[in-house]
Protein backbone atom coordinates (compact mmCIF):
# COMPACT_ATOMS: atom_id res chain seq x y z
CA UNK A 1 0.00 0.00 0.00
CA UNK A 2 2.76 2.51 0.85
CA UNK A 3 4.42 1.53 -1.96
CA UNK A 4 1.27 2.38 -3.95
CA UNK A 5 0.94 5.85 -2.27
CA UNK A 6 4.92 6.61 -2.61
CA UNK A 7 4.52 6.00 -6.33
CA UNK A 8 1.71 8.39 -6.27
CA UNK A 9 3.39 11.29 -4.54
CA UNK A 10 6.36 10.80 -6.87
CA UNK A 11 4.09 10.73 -10.03
CA UNK A 12 1.85 13.95 -8.54
CA UNK A 13 5.43 15.70 -7.77
CA UNK A 14 6.63 15.42 -10.73
CA UNK A 15 3.59 16.26 -13.11
CA UNK A 16 3.64 19.39 -11.00
CA UNK A 17 7.40 20.09 -11.74
CA UNK A 18 6.90 19.52 -15.35
CA UNK A 19 3.58 21.92 -15.19
CA UNK A 20 5.79 24.59 -13.45
CA UNK A 21 8.36 24.19 -16.18
CA UNK A 22 6.06 24.29 -19.30
CA UNK A 23 4.50 26.94 -17.98
CA UNK A 24 7.47 28.93 -18.25
CA UNK A 25 8.55 27.82 -21.49
CA UNK A 26 5.35 28.49 -22.99
CA UNK A 27 4.65 31.23 -25.32
CA UNK A 28 2.16 33.39 -24.31
CA UNK A 29 -1.17 33.31 -26.81
CA UNK A 30 -4.08 31.88 -27.41
CA UNK A 31 -3.07 28.21 -27.37
CA UNK A 32 -1.46 28.54 -23.69
CA UNK A 33 -4.95 28.75 -21.92
CA UNK A 34 -5.78 25.37 -23.50
CA UNK A 35 -2.32 24.29 -22.57
CA UNK A 36 -3.45 25.28 -18.83
CA UNK A 37 -6.84 23.52 -18.74
CA UNK A 38 -5.04 20.28 -20.35
CA UNK A 39 -2.16 20.53 -17.81
CA UNK A 40 -5.09 20.85 -15.33
CA UNK A 41 -6.89 17.72 -16.15
CA UNK A 42 -3.96 15.71 -15.41
CA UNK A 43 -3.19 17.15 -12.19
CA UNK A 44 -6.71 16.18 -11.15
CA UNK A 45 -6.03 12.65 -12.48
CA UNK A 46 -2.93 12.59 -11.32
CA UNK A 47 -5.08 12.72 -7.90
CA UNK A 48 -7.63 11.10 -8.38
CA UNK A 49 -5.58 7.78 -9.73
CA UNK A 50 -5.10 5.98 -6.13
CA UNK A 51 -9.27 6.19 -5.58
CA UNK A 52 -9.45 4.99 -9.29
CA UNK A 53 -7.20 2.20 -8.48
CA UNK A 54 -9.04 1.37 -5.20
CA UNK A 55 -12.16 1.49 -7.18
CA UNK A 56 -10.67 -1.06 -9.58
CA UNK A 57 -9.30 -3.20 -6.89
CA UNK A 58 -12.49 -3.31 -4.83
CA UNK A 59 -14.36 -4.62 -7.89
CA UNK A 60 -11.93 -7.07 -8.78
CA UNK B 1 -24.03 13.88 103.11
CA UNK B 2 -25.52 12.21 100.28
CA UNK B 3 -23.75 15.30 97.84
CA UNK B 4 -20.58 14.81 99.38
CA UNK B 5 -20.57 11.58 99.12
CA UNK B 6 -21.49 11.88 95.20
CA UNK B 7 -18.45 14.52 95.36
CA UNK B 8 -16.21 11.76 96.58
CA UNK B 9 -17.32 9.21 94.13
CA UNK B 10 -16.51 11.95 91.30
CA UNK B 11 -12.90 12.79 92.28
CA UNK B 12 -12.02 9.24 93.04
CA UNK B 13 -13.62 8.34 89.15
CA UNK B 14 -11.45 11.53 87.93
CA UNK B 15 -8.64 10.64 89.45
CA UNK B 16 -8.80 6.95 88.54
CA UNK B 17 -9.47 8.24 84.89
CA UNK B 18 -6.78 10.37 85.13
CA UNK B 19 -4.21 7.82 86.38
CA UNK B 20 -4.79 5.34 83.68
CA UNK B 21 -4.88 7.59 80.65
CA UNK B 22 -1.64 8.96 81.82
CA UNK B 23 0.13 5.91 82.68
CA UNK B 24 -1.60 4.63 79.04
CA UNK B 25 -0.37 7.57 77.50
CA UNK B 26 3.05 7.08 79.14
CA UNK B 27 3.19 3.67 78.40
CA UNK B 28 3.34 3.44 74.61
CA UNK B 29 5.58 6.76 74.24
CA UNK B 30 8.14 4.07 75.58
CA UNK B 31 7.15 0.74 74.23
CA UNK B 32 6.62 1.66 71.36
CA UNK B 33 9.14 3.28 70.34
CA UNK B 34 11.29 0.00 69.27
CA UNK B 35 8.37 -1.40 68.06
CA UNK B 36 8.14 1.92 65.63
CA UNK B 37 11.78 1.08 64.86
CA UNK B 38 11.59 -2.30 64.38
CA UNK B 39 8.54 -2.11 62.16
CA UNK B 40 10.28 0.50 60.02
CA UNK B 41 13.67 -2.06 59.31
CA UNK B 42 11.25 -4.21 58.73
CA UNK B 43 9.38 -2.91 55.88
CA UNK B 44 12.69 -1.31 54.40
CA UNK B 45 13.74 -4.66 54.59
CA UNK B 46 10.74 -6.24 52.78
CA UNK B 47 10.68 -3.74 49.82
CA UNK B 48 14.66 -4.20 49.81
CA UNK B 49 14.01 -7.71 48.93
CA UNK B 50 11.46 -7.15 46.92
CA UNK B 51 13.16 -4.83 44.58
CA UNK B 52 16.35 -7.51 44.46
CA UNK B 53 13.79 -9.64 43.27
CA UNK B 54 12.89 -7.30 40.02
CA UNK B 55 14.83 -7.97 37.17
CA UNK B 56 15.78 -4.80 35.97
CA UNK B 57 18.45 -5.34 33.31
CA UNK B 58 16.29 -4.08 30.27
CA UNK B 59 15.22 -0.73 32.15
CA UNK B 60 19.44 -0.37 33.48
CA UNK B 61 20.11 -0.57 29.58
CA UNK B 62 17.75 1.90 28.55
CA UNK B 63 18.87 4.38 31.32
CA UNK B 64 22.27 4.02 30.07
CA UNK B 65 21.40 4.57 26.55
CA UNK B 66 20.01 8.54 28.22
CA UNK B 67 21.72 11.37 26.87
CA UNK B 68 24.19 12.41 29.69
CA UNK B 69 21.95 15.79 30.55
CA UNK B 70 18.62 13.29 30.74
CA UNK B 71 20.91 11.42 33.04
CA UNK B 72 22.06 13.90 34.89
CA UNK B 73 18.77 14.99 35.98
CA UNK B 74 18.11 11.45 37.32
CA UNK B 75 21.62 11.60 39.43
CA UNK B 76 23.76 9.00 37.55
CA UNK B 77 21.45 5.85 39.55
CA UNK B 78 21.06 1.96 38.57
CA UNK B 79 17.18 1.65 38.39
CA UNK B 80 17.71 -0.60 41.60
CA UNK B 81 18.47 2.51 43.41
CA UNK B 82 16.15 5.05 42.01
CA UNK B 83 13.37 2.85 42.75
CA UNK B 84 14.69 2.10 46.11
CA UNK B 85 14.82 5.96 46.72
CA UNK B 86 11.18 6.36 45.38
CA UNK B 87 9.74 3.10 47.36
CA UNK B 88 11.38 5.00 50.74
CA UNK B 89 10.36 8.49 50.08
CA UNK B 90 13.79 9.58 49.41
CA UNK B 91 13.51 10.44 45.77
CA UNK B 92 13.72 14.32 46.02
CA UNK B 93 13.51 15.75 42.25
CA UNK B 94 15.04 18.74 41.73
CA UNK B 95 12.27 21.28 40.11
CA UNK B 96 15.53 24.02 39.48
CA UNK B 97 17.89 21.48 38.09
CA UNK B 98 14.75 20.01 35.69
CA UNK B 99 14.14 23.74 34.90
CA UNK B 100 17.44 24.46 34.06
CA UNK B 101 18.33 21.22 31.90
CA UNK B 102 15.05 22.43 29.89
CA UNK B 103 16.00 25.76 29.06
CA UNK B 104 19.68 23.82 28.13
CA UNK B 105 18.15 22.01 25.78
CA UNK B 106 16.12 24.38 23.93
CA UNK B 107 18.97 26.78 23.60
CA UNK B 108 21.11 24.06 22.44
CA UNK B 109 18.40 23.25 20.30
CA UNK B 110 17.85 27.07 18.98
CA UNK B 111 22.03 26.97 18.41
CA UNK B 112 21.21 23.51 16.12
CA UNK B 113 18.51 24.65 13.91
CA UNK B 114 20.01 28.44 14.05
CA UNK B 115 22.36 27.89 10.79
CA UNK B 116 19.87 25.89 8.75
CA UNK B 117 17.33 28.67 9.11
CA UNK B 118 19.54 31.53 8.67
CA UNK B 119 20.72 29.75 5.38
CA UNK B 120 17.08 29.73 4.40
CA UNK B 121 16.30 33.05 5.34
CA UNK B 122 19.34 34.57 3.24
CA UNK B 123 18.94 32.55 -0.07
CA UNK B 124 15.33 33.79 0.73
CA UNK B 125 16.69 37.33 0.31
CA UNK B 126 19.07 37.06 -2.26
CA UNK B 127 16.21 35.85 -4.29
CA UNK B 128 14.11 38.46 -3.63
CA UNK B 129 16.38 40.80 -4.46
CA UNK B 130 17.31 38.55 -7.78
CA UNK B 131 13.75 38.81 -8.63
CA UNK B 132 13.49 42.48 -8.27
CA UNK B 133 16.37 43.19 -9.94
CA UNK B 134 15.24 41.03 -13.69
CA UNK B 135 11.63 42.52 -13.03
CA UNK B 136 13.08 46.00 -13.69
CA UNK B 137 13.81 44.21 -16.78
CA UNK B 138 10.85 43.07 -17.51
CA UNK B 139 11.86 39.85 -18.00
CA UNK B 140 9.08 37.65 -16.26
CA UNK B 141 10.34 34.52 -17.67
CA UNK B 142 13.62 34.77 -15.78
CA UNK B 143 12.80 36.19 -12.68
CA UNK B 144 10.22 32.69 -12.50
CA UNK B 145 13.56 30.18 -13.19
CA UNK B 146 15.44 32.16 -10.30
CA UNK B 147 12.91 32.17 -7.70
CA UNK B 148 12.31 28.25 -9.08
CA UNK B 149 15.66 27.49 -8.09
CA UNK B 150 15.77 29.33 -5.09
CA UNK B 151 12.89 28.01 -4.08
CA UNK B 152 14.04 24.47 -4.62
CA UNK B 153 17.46 25.27 -2.61
CA UNK B 154 15.52 26.49 0.57
CA UNK B 155 12.70 23.38 -0.01
CA UNK B 156 15.85 20.98 0.19
CA UNK B 157 17.43 22.85 3.60
CA UNK B 158 13.93 22.67 5.12
CA UNK B 159 12.74 19.33 3.88
CA UNK B 160 15.99 17.91 5.32
CA UNK B 161 15.19 19.06 8.91
CA UNK B 162 11.73 17.94 8.32
CA UNK B 163 12.59 14.50 7.39
CA UNK B 164 15.23 14.43 10.20
CA UNK B 165 12.49 15.22 12.65
CA UNK B 166 10.24 12.44 10.91
CA UNK B 167 13.14 10.22 11.76
CA UNK B 168 13.63 11.17 15.17
CA UNK B 169 10.31 10.49 16.32
CA UNK B 170 10.19 7.47 14.45
CA UNK B 171 13.37 6.61 16.54
CA UNK B 172 11.76 7.42 19.85
CA UNK B 173 9.17 5.61 19.68
CA UNK B 174 10.78 2.83 19.12
CA UNK B 175 12.49 3.27 22.22
CA UNK B 176 9.39 3.93 24.09
CA UNK B 177 8.07 1.09 23.16
CA UNK B 178 11.06 -1.04 24.27
CA UNK B 179 10.55 1.24 27.42
CA UNK B 180 7.22 -0.33 27.90
CA UNK B 181 8.06 -3.29 27.46
CA UNK B 182 10.79 -3.59 29.93
CA UNK B 183 8.38 -2.29 32.33
CA UNK B 184 5.80 -3.71 32.07
CA UNK B 185 6.10 -7.27 32.75
CA UNK B 186 7.71 -5.68 36.33
CA UNK B 187 4.50 -3.82 36.85
CA UNK B 188 2.51 -6.94 35.84
CA UNK B 189 4.63 -9.18 38.13
CA UNK B 190 4.39 -6.86 40.66
CA UNK B 191 0.31 -6.60 40.33
CA UNK B 192 -0.33 -10.19 40.43
CA UNK B 193 1.51 -9.59 43.82
CA UNK B 194 -0.48 -7.76 44.74
CA UNK B 195 -3.81 -10.01 44.22
CA UNK B 196 -4.12 -7.82 41.32
CA UNK B 197 -4.11 -11.04 38.51
CA UNK B 198 -7.39 -9.91 36.80
CA UNK B 199 -5.97 -6.42 36.52
CA UNK B 200 -3.36 -8.18 35.24
CA UNK B 201 -5.11 -10.11 32.71
CA UNK B 202 -6.62 -7.23 32.09
CA UNK B 203 -3.37 -4.93 31.22
CA UNK B 204 -0.96 -7.82 29.45
CA UNK B 205 -3.43 -7.56 26.37
CA UNK B 206 -3.91 -3.37 26.75
CA UNK B 207 0.31 -3.42 26.76
CA UNK B 208 0.40 -5.48 23.95
CA UNK B 209 -1.85 -3.65 21.84
CA UNK B 210 0.07 -0.48 23.08
CA UNK B 211 3.34 -1.62 22.14
CA UNK B 212 2.56 -3.29 19.40
CA UNK B 213 -0.67 -2.22 17.58
CA UNK B 214 -0.96 2.00 18.56
CA UNK B 215 3.07 2.08 18.29
CA UNK B 216 3.34 0.38 14.89
CA UNK B 217 0.33 2.31 13.93
CA UNK B 218 1.67 5.58 14.49
CA UNK B 219 5.12 4.58 12.90
CA UNK B 220 4.19 3.11 10.14
CA UNK B 221 0.83 4.65 8.98
CA UNK B 222 1.26 8.45 10.89
CA UNK B 223 4.67 8.84 10.22
CA UNK B 224 4.87 7.85 6.37
CA UNK B 225 1.24 10.46 5.98
CA UNK B 226 3.40 13.40 7.74
CA UNK B 227 5.94 12.80 5.16
CA UNK B 228 3.41 12.82 2.33
CA UNK B 229 1.99 16.05 3.82
CA UNK B 230 5.15 17.30 4.14
CA UNK B 231 6.18 16.81 0.50
CA UNK B 232 2.14 17.67 -0.73
CA UNK B 233 2.94 20.90 1.39
CA UNK B 234 6.05 21.44 -0.76
CA UNK B 235 4.94 21.14 -3.99
CA UNK B 236 1.45 22.92 -3.51
CA UNK B 237 3.28 25.88 -3.52
CA UNK B 238 5.92 25.32 -6.30
CA UNK B 239 4.17 27.61 -8.84
CA UNK B 240 1.18 30.60 -8.59
CA UNK B 241 -1.57 28.69 -11.23
CA UNK B 242 -1.67 25.11 -10.18
CA UNK B 243 -2.88 24.87 -6.29
CA UNK B 244 -3.22 21.63 -4.61
CA UNK B 245 -3.16 22.72 -1.37
CA UNK B 246 -7.07 21.55 -0.52
CA UNK B 247 -4.80 17.79 -1.05
CA UNK B 248 -2.55 18.95 1.75
CA UNK B 249 -5.35 20.47 3.73
CA UNK B 250 -7.30 16.77 2.97
CA UNK B 251 -4.04 14.84 4.25
CA UNK B 252 -3.65 17.05 7.05
CA UNK B 253 -7.12 16.88 8.74
CA UNK B 254 -7.72 13.27 8.12
CA UNK B 255 -4.26 12.47 9.91
CA UNK B 256 -5.67 15.19 12.85
CA UNK B 257 -8.88 13.10 12.78
CA UNK B 258 -7.61 10.08 12.70
CA UNK B 259 -4.59 10.56 15.43
CA UNK B 260 -7.58 11.72 17.99
CA UNK B 261 -9.78 9.07 17.27
CA UNK B 262 -7.29 6.34 17.54
CA UNK B 263 -6.01 8.30 21.44
CA UNK B 264 -9.61 8.43 22.35
CA UNK B 265 -10.69 4.63 21.71
CA UNK B 266 -7.56 3.33 23.11
CA UNK B 267 -7.91 5.54 26.46
CA UNK B 268 -11.50 4.89 26.66
CA UNK B 269 -11.19 1.22 26.35
CA UNK B 270 -8.38 0.58 28.54
CA UNK B 271 -9.17 3.49 31.69
CA UNK B 272 -13.11 1.29 31.58
CA UNK B 273 -11.20 -2.32 31.38
CA UNK B 274 -8.56 -1.10 34.14
CA UNK B 275 -11.52 0.45 36.40
CA UNK B 276 -13.60 -2.34 36.11
CA UNK B 277 -10.98 -5.10 37.11
CA UNK B 278 -9.42 -3.51 39.87
CA UNK B 279 -12.80 -3.39 41.79
CA UNK B 280 -12.82 -7.44 40.56
CA UNK B 281 -9.17 -7.87 42.21
CA UNK B 282 -10.29 -5.48 45.43
CA UNK B 283 -12.72 -8.11 46.59
CA UNK B 284 -11.14 -11.00 46.17
CA UNK B 285 -7.84 -9.90 48.50
CA UNK B 286 -10.41 -9.05 50.38
CA UNK B 287 -12.03 -12.28 50.44
CA UNK B 288 -8.55 -14.31 50.81
CA UNK B 289 -7.40 -12.13 53.78
CA UNK B 290 -11.15 -12.74 55.69
CA UNK B 291 -10.54 -16.79 54.57
CA UNK B 292 -6.73 -16.68 56.21
CA UNK B 293 -8.10 -14.68 59.18
CA UNK B 294 -11.01 -16.94 59.82
CA UNK B 295 -10.11 -20.31 58.83
CA UNK B 296 -6.50 -20.30 60.57
CA UNK B 297 -7.39 -21.32 63.26
CA UNK B 298 -5.13 -19.53 66.50
CA UNK B 299 -2.87 -17.70 64.17
CA UNK B 300 -5.13 -16.45 61.45
CA UNK B 301 -5.29 -13.25 62.68
CA UNK B 302 -1.45 -12.93 62.56
CA UNK B 303 -1.22 -14.16 59.30
CA UNK B 304 -3.40 -12.23 58.12
CA UNK B 305 -2.12 -8.98 59.07
CA UNK B 306 1.40 -10.15 57.80
CA UNK B 307 -0.17 -10.26 54.46
CA UNK B 308 -1.29 -7.03 54.76
CA UNK B 309 2.02 -5.70 55.59
CA UNK B 310 3.51 -7.28 52.86
CA UNK B 311 1.06 -6.30 50.19
CA UNK B 312 1.57 -2.94 51.89
CA UNK B 313 5.21 -3.02 51.03
CA UNK B 314 4.65 -4.58 47.36
CA UNK B 315 2.26 -1.59 47.23
CA UNK B 316 4.94 0.58 47.96
CA UNK B 317 7.38 -1.04 45.63
CA UNK B 318 5.33 -0.92 42.45
CA UNK B 319 4.18 2.35 42.63
CA UNK B 320 8.19 3.25 43.14
CA UNK B 321 8.59 1.06 39.92
CA UNK B 322 5.58 2.97 38.20
CA UNK B 323 7.05 6.62 39.10
CA UNK B 324 9.97 5.61 37.70
CA UNK B 325 8.96 4.77 34.54
CA UNK B 326 7.35 7.43 34.10
CA UNK B 327 10.17 10.01 34.78
CA UNK B 328 12.06 7.25 32.43
CA UNK B 329 9.35 8.14 29.43
CA UNK B 330 9.09 11.80 30.25
CA UNK B 331 13.22 11.68 30.11
CA UNK B 332 12.80 9.75 26.74
CA UNK B 333 9.96 12.10 25.33
CA UNK B 334 11.49 15.08 26.58
CA UNK B 335 14.65 15.37 24.32
CA UNK B 336 13.01 14.88 20.65
CA UNK B 337 9.92 16.89 22.01
CA UNK B 338 11.99 20.13 22.67
CA UNK B 339 13.51 19.56 19.28
CA UNK B 340 10.44 19.02 17.30
CA UNK B 341 8.78 22.18 18.81
CA UNK B 342 12.30 23.90 18.56
CA UNK B 343 11.84 23.85 14.77
CA UNK B 344 8.28 24.70 14.67
CA UNK B 345 8.61 27.79 15.97
CA UNK B 346 12.36 28.77 13.52
CA UNK B 347 10.26 28.04 10.85
CA UNK B 348 6.98 30.04 12.20
CA UNK B 349 10.13 32.69 13.04
CA UNK B 350 11.84 32.77 9.69
CA UNK B 351 8.35 33.05 8.07
CA UNK B 352 7.64 35.48 10.15
CA UNK B 353 10.71 37.68 8.74
CA UNK B 354 10.18 36.47 5.31
CA UNK B 355 6.59 37.50 5.22
CA UNK B 356 7.22 41.71 4.31
CA UNK B 357 9.90 40.92 1.43
CA UNK B 358 9.91 37.60 0.10
CA UNK B 359 7.30 35.64 -2.37
CA UNK B 360 4.16 34.68 -0.72
CA UNK B 361 4.47 31.19 -1.82
CA UNK B 362 8.12 30.73 0.12
CA UNK B 363 5.94 31.82 3.38
CA UNK B 364 3.38 29.45 2.68
CA UNK B 365 5.75 26.75 1.91
CA UNK B 366 7.22 27.34 4.94
CA UNK B 367 3.64 27.77 6.71
CA UNK B 368 2.69 24.43 5.91
CA UNK B 369 6.02 22.63 6.48
CA UNK B 370 5.89 23.99 10.48
CA UNK B 371 2.07 22.37 10.43
CA UNK B 372 3.26 19.76 9.65
CA UNK B 373 5.69 19.53 12.26
CA UNK B 374 3.25 20.45 14.86
CA UNK B 375 1.52 17.14 13.90
CA UNK B 376 4.81 14.93 14.01
CA UNK B 377 4.65 16.45 17.28
CA UNK B 378 1.26 15.96 17.95
CA UNK B 379 1.82 12.19 17.22
CA UNK B 380 4.96 12.07 19.29
CA UNK B 381 3.28 12.89 22.07
CA UNK B 382 0.11 11.34 21.63
CA UNK B 383 2.14 7.81 22.11
CA UNK B 384 3.96 9.21 25.23
CA UNK B 385 0.92 9.93 26.87
CA UNK B 386 -0.93 7.03 25.76
CA UNK B 387 1.96 5.35 27.21
CA UNK B 388 2.01 7.42 30.72
CA UNK B 389 -1.49 7.45 31.43
CA UNK B 390 -1.59 3.47 30.74
CA UNK B 391 1.31 3.08 33.16
CA UNK B 392 -0.38 5.74 35.71
CA UNK B 393 -3.89 3.38 35.23
CA UNK B 394 -1.98 0.11 36.01
CA UNK B 395 -0.70 1.95 38.92
CA UNK B 396 -3.97 3.31 39.92
CA UNK B 397 -5.83 0.25 39.21
CA UNK B 398 -3.03 -1.79 41.74
CA UNK B 399 -3.81 1.02 44.45
CA UNK B 400 -7.58 0.36 44.06
CA UNK B 401 -7.63 -3.21 44.77
CA UNK B 402 -5.53 -2.65 48.00
CA UNK B 403 -7.78 0.43 49.04
CA UNK B 404 -10.70 -2.29 49.34
CA UNK B 405 -9.74 -4.72 51.23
Amino acid sequence: MWAGIRGWIISLTVIVMIYSIIELLMPEGNLSKYARVVLGLMISMAILSPIAALIQNGLQ
Amino acid sequence: MKSQKKKAVYILIAMLWFFATGSALAAPADETQIPAQQAQDEINQTIDNQIEELDLDKLNTLLYDLPDSAKEILGFKTAGEMIEQIAKGDMALDMQGIFAFISRLLLKEVTVFWPILLKAVVLALLCTILVALRSGFKENRVSEVSYLVCYMLIVILLSQSVFYMIRIVNDTITSMVSLMQAVFPILLVMMTTLGGSVSAGVFQPAMSFLAGGMAAFFKDVMLPAMSVAAVLAIISNISERIQIKRLFELVKSASQWVIGIAFTVYLGIISVQGMAASAIDGISIRTAKFTIDKLVPVAGKMLAETVDTVLGCSLVVKNACGIFSLLLCVMVLLLPAVKVMVSVFMLRISAAVLEPVSDSRLVHCMEDLSKVLVLILVCLIAVGLMMFITIALVLSAGNTNIMMR
